[in-house]
């Protein structure tokens, strides 16, 4: 905030000194992986059953990663990337054409609201454990229609929002012109309405790749799958390999990210107008 | 100006009384109205949920014995000759659960409107914490449930912790920018008289970061609950999330279906009164065109 330069021969302000925000997050994620060493190697060195060390080194979860290899780490998340996408498709694709039909009839805006909501507060521990006897069990390899839905579910809250809020961020002036010169509805729609709902539509479906990831690793937790991130960790949980559970969590957090980054590059390309991410 | 601003000032000189009253008067009529639309709304919804329900149950072909009904679940709670243990036994759950859920909601939205605070008043720290806030939510919860299970034991500081987690970080970020929402010309005019970043969060961030504030409070209504019942499944039992495990290979589904309609009707509930008492608070802030 401050806006004078420190004076010749004055002790350097730490507070003047700004960094790029890139070499503050390098620095912060250098700290925390320096933390992380010390606490496994010190204060957590023999928490976890019977000594067997539940808080590996980073160097442990290299190392981890490097045995069970490339093929393993692929084989399972293909399937959970799977389920994830699947229901990542059918859960923004229902969003998105309930949305709309709020353009038909917007009476109709706090009844989808409300049915969004109501997604976003049914217990996913208690129907996962239902969805889980009434789908039928997957062959081995493929993916577990829990998971589907539990991806599928996770969506659905977040783009309903946001494509309610894009459909309201028309300005009212370019609405007003359209009129004047004698647009339709449908032209308003056409030419303003949907471009103005674009960035947070976009946005919204950005949201909802970490989501739809992690409600998939979550419904595989349920059982009933062999193949896959959650049955793949449920494995090394019960071998008591803390390397391997931790590669495979830290291996599904960048995934989602990834998936994350991808989409923020496809809305820049396609509504170059909204204004980043944020 | 809204409504409520405007009644205040009008409030405030006494020369207006007759105006002041009607003024008061039409926004009193304005809160009743929108009351018995939510109301309304309400119903229609769940009207709406108990046919999508049924639908779906008959649509998907499902076997009578795993898919039960809204009926089902009336007859679980109400007719059946053992309603009375049923209801005492799931109720009883059900607050277990919500304390749980009190329990991770306040602590999960502490730990957010600190973590935000820290963020605006050290933008270092935003860009070093941030990423790693990203990739820790990234995380899948049941991965970490063994290691939080084993830093903080199987009893109340699990379940602050693994019901924190889930609040925290959809709150954070609404937080963080409701924060930053402040008009830059009253920062510029809190530097200019000599104010610190203490004096500008003080005085200019929190309040207009209220809204924010509010709808943080509000979507982290749902996540508690669900962050409670992850806890007892994952970690201390108990209560609904402990229960249904039980249930469920015991094949007493009746139970299973009432246990989510409670926690969903529960959740649904505590949002729209939550809902509420925002709109409420907004109007009274002359806030409300900012929600």
């Amino acid at each position: 905030m401050t806006t004078d330069t420190p004076a010749k021969g004055a002790p350097i302000q730490w507070e003047d000194i700004r960094l790029p925000a890139w070499v503050t997050g390098l620095i912060g994620g250098i700290a925390v992986v320096i933390l992380w060493w010390f606490l496994a190697a010190t204060v957590f060195s023999n928490v976890g059953p019977g000594g067997a060390q539940a808080i590996p080194t980073p160097l442990q979860v290299v190392q981890g990663f490097a045995e069970s290899g490339w093929e393993f780490y692929l084989r399972h998340v293909q399937v959970s990337l799977l389920e994830a996408g699947t229901g990542y498709l059918w859960g923004n694709l229902i969003a998105l054409l309930l949305s709309a039909l709020v353009l038909v009839v917007p009476r109709l805006e706090g009844v989808i609201m409300q049915l969004a909501i109501i997604t976003y507060c049914i217990p996913i521990v208690a129907i996962g454990l239902l969805l889980v006897v009434t789908f039928p069990v997957p062959k081995p390899g493929d993916p577990s229609g829990t998971a589907v839905a539990l991806a599928g579910l996770s969506v659905f809250f977040t783009t309903v929002v946001g494509t309610l809020l894009g459909l309201k961020a028309a300005d009212k002036s370019s609405l007003d012109l359209i009129t004047v010169y004698g647009g339709s509805r449908l032209t308003q729609l056409r030419k303003v309405r949907l471009i103005a709902a674009l960035p947070a539509v976009l946005n919204a479906l950005q949201i909802a790749v970490p989501a739809a990831f992690l409600g998939a690793v979550l419904g595989e937790f349920f059982g009933k799958v062999e193949v896959g991130i959650g049955p793949a960790m449920i494995a090394a949980q019960q071998a008591l390999n803390a390397p391997v559970v931790w590669g495979l969590a830290l291996a599904s957090g960048a995934v989602a990210l990834a998936g994350y980054g991808l989409l923020g590059l496809v809305g820049r390309l396609v509504a170059p107008w909204s204004k980043g991410t944020k | 100006m809204s409504e409520a601003q405007l009644s205040s000032v009008v409030g405030s000189t006494p020369q207006f009384p007759k105006l002041d009253a009607a003024i008061r008067k039409e926004s009193r009529k304005g809160v009743r109205r929108a009351l018995i639309r939510s109301l309304t709304t309400f119903v229609l919804t769940l009207v709406g949920i108990g046919v999508l329900w049924v639908g779906a149950l008959q649509v998907f072909g499902i076997n009578a014995y795993i898919g039960k009904g809204p009926l089902d679940v009336w007859n679980f709670l109400v007719t059946v000759p053992a309603a009375e243990a049923n209801r005492e036994q799931l109720f009883g759950q059900l607050w277990t659960t919500l304390g749980h859920a009190g329990v991770g909601f306040g602590s999960g939205l502490l730990a957010a409107l600190v973590i935000a605070i820290v963020f605006q008043l050290s933008k270092g720290a935003e860009h070093a914490l941030m990423p790693l806030a990203m990739l820790l939510r990234s995380v899948p919860l049941v991965a970490m449930a063994p290691v939080i299970i084993l830093i903080f034991g199987r009893d109340f500081a699990s379940i602050a912790v693994i019901g924190g987690i889930v609040v925290l970080f959809p709150a954070l970020v609404n937080i963080v920018f409701g924060l930053r929402s402040a008009p830059a010309q009253m920062a510029d005019l809190i530097a200019v008289y000599g104010g610190s970043t203490w004096t500008l969060l003080r005085k200019v961030a929190l309040p207009s970061a209220l809204p924010s504030l509010l709808a943080a409070v509000r979507i982290s209504v749902p996540g508690a609950i669900t962050g409670a019942l992850l806890a007892e499944w994952l970690a201390v039992g108990g209560g609904i999330g402990g229960a249904v495990g039980g249930y469920q290979s015991g094949a007493q589904f009746s139970a299973l279906w009432t246990a989510v309609v409670l926690v969903t009707v529960s959740a649904l509930v505590l949002y729209n009164v939550v809902q509420l008492l925002e709109s409420v608070v907004l109007a009274r802030m002359g806030m409300s065109d900012r929600a």
